[in-house]
């Protein structure tokens, strides 16, 4: 007993082929009607178990074709379905020449019990082949169409549904869309003031820091500038115990301004207020410049200090802010030299200029070099009296240098010296960072 | 004897800076804002004037731009006072006619130098 089933759902085929093997039948299966008129032409076949609703050829069509073939219409052939449980369906397939017409129960067992029973019944015989109402072709052909039509008319009322549905869907879609949007842009504009309150707040701070500092500094300039003439004897003599202490407040007021200065740039600098006044300018006689300035602290503590640069190194860049990062490292230098030299040089590389300051002071450990930029760092050196500083000369020395389109760094030996060595553009470019 | 106008509010800062110039062998000319001193200016025609640019009333480069307006020829050093503190005063103090500035707090060591040098110019 050989049995063909066809559908186009593979679970339902596989299933259905277990159970019909496990009966002891053989089976050959086919997943629509095109693929099972193939199969009949090449295998003999005892019965055919159709479904209805197939790609390709439906189940309607291959009964006919089966149906109306002299050597196959002899072969018992049965529909089951799950969808076409209307009456007019089971009386086409009948008028079709079909044998039975099964409505799908909803548990596959039960499908299975139905389909033995109906092949136990060809077996016996007792299964009458029917012949098909061939001659009632136009009859059959327009209930086909019928069929046809009411199947797609239930599809199109279905598509229908499904778009009204989907419009649904979509509506909700964009509607959601919307007040999101609504929703960024007022977040968009929350933001956006908060930014604005920011740097408003910002700027309101580098403004308050900048005439704070002023604030700070008119007094100073009595202080340092009335003691200033005390010492210098206008107001009459003075004993060397009094200068000795004038001297100490003198000394403590230009620190002061020291740190009012710093703490004015680098407020400046963080604020992004800085302006820059980028002119050509003598390097050699600014180096000149800061040794001549130094040439006091030097003999007192009775250092050499050594220049070397090249005749008239002109470069374009701003001369008040150089000479303050120059200033700066020479004045480390001689604060923490207190024997031996301090050697200053400038180099023409490229399209760079390379200043270094090397002295043979205390040098700096390993594990402190990194902090060297750091602002507010300051470096505990056994044996010596907290050095005076703002804490904010590297730091700053750092920042002007990176404003001109330069950079800083720094080597050093504990114990046997430093070298700090700053390189300027020969041109600032206005796009340097 | 030359004559320098101070133009200078801050009652200490005046104190000092005549006590230095005195002490220097000029003569001083204090006055405390800059209506008094574009009028003195005229009226007096000081050999140098030193002029603060943060005064109350109005401000030391509004006083410097009258000066230079009033003057027909020989313009009189005018040397701005400034302090670092905000962005351009040097630019500013510049333009509108100072012949050049000293920053505050001043270097007493050097005060009287630099004042010579822009008598000299």
């Amino acid at each position: 007993m050989r049995i063909l089933i066809v559908d186009d759902n593979k679970e339902n085929l596989c299933l259905l082929e277990t159970l019909l093997k496990g009966s002891g039948y053989e089976v050959v299966s086919a997943g629509n009607g095109a693929e099972a008129l193939e199969k009949l032409r090449t295998e003999s076949i005892d019965i055919i178990i159709s479904d209805v609703l197939m790609p390709i050829m439906d189940g309607f069509k291959l009964c006919k074709e089966v149906k109306g073939k002299d050597e196959l219409k002899n072969i018992p052939f049965i529909f089951y379905t799950a969808t076409y449980k209307d009456k007019r369906d089971e009386k086409l397939a009948l008028k079709l020449g079909a044998d039975k017409y099964i409505l799908k129960p909803a548990e596959p067992e039960e499908l299975i019990k139905i389909i033995q029973g109906v092949v136990r019944d060809v077996e016996k015989g007792k299964f009458e082949p029917k012949k098909p109402a061939l001659e009632e072709k136009k009859e059959v052909l327009k209930l086909y169409s019928e069929r046809l039509v009411n199947k797609l008319e239930k599809k199109m009322l279905d598509l229908e549904r499904e778009i009204t549905e989907r419009k649904k869907a979509e509506e909700a879609l964009k509607k959601a869309h919307d007040e999101l949007e609504v929703r960024v842009a007022e977040r968009t504009k929350e933001l956006t003031q908060a930014n604005l309150h920011l740097e408003e707040l910002d700027r309101l701070k580098s403004k308050f820091i900048a005439s704070m500092s002023h604030e700070l500094k008119t007094p100073l300039n009595p202080i340092i500038g009335l003691t200033g003439i005390i010492l210098q004897g206008i107001s009459g003599e003075i004993t060397e115990v009094q200068r000795k202490e004038l001297t100490m407040v003198k000394n403590s007021a230009n620190h002061l301004l020291a740190l009012i200065s710093d703490i004015i740039d680098v407020s400046k600098i963080e604020a992004n207020q800085i302006e820059l006044a980028i002119e050509k300018l003598d390097l050699s006689e600014l180096i000149q410049e800061v040794r001549d300035t130094f040439k006091i602290a030097v003999d007192e503590k009775d250092l050499k200090m050594s220049l070397k640069t090249p005749e008239g190194l002109i470069i374009k860049s701003d001369k008040r802010r150089a000479k303050q990062v120059i200033i700066k490292l020479v004045s480390n230098a001689v604060k923490f030299t207190d024997k031996g030299e301090i050697a200053i040089k400038a180099e023409k590389k490229d399209e760079r200029v390379e200043i270094s300051v090397a002295d043979t002071g205390i040098g700096i450990k390993k594990e402190n070099m990194k902090m060297l930029f750091k602002q507010f760092s300051r470096i505990h050196v056994e044996g010596r009296t907290r050095a005076e500083g703002t804490g904010l000369g590297l730091y700053l020395s750092k920042k002007i240098a990176d404003l001109l389109g330069g950079e800083i760094s720094a080597e050093s030996e504990f114990g046997k010296g430093s070298k700090f060595t700053f390189i300027l553009p020969l041109k600032y470019k206005e796009a340097s960072p | 004897m030359k004559k320098i106008l101070v133009v200078e509010d801050n009652e200490t800062n005046m104190y000092l800076f005549s006590r230095i110039l005195r002490k220097g062998g000029y003569e001083v000319i204090p006055v405390t804002s800059g209506e008094e001193g574009v009028e003195t200016a005229i009226r007096e025609k000081p050999d140098l004037i030193l002029m603060d640019i943060q005064l109350t009333d109005m401000d030391g480069l509004e006083a410097t731009k009258r000066i230079r307006e009033s003057e027909a020829e020989g313009k009189i050093p005018i040397i701005a006072l400034t302090s670092y503190a905000m962005v351009g005063d040097k630019e500013k103090a510049l333009e509108v006619g100072c012949t050049g500035y000293i920053e505050k707090p001043i270097n007493p060591d050097t005060f009287l130098k630099e004042i010579e040098k822009y008598l000299s110019l």
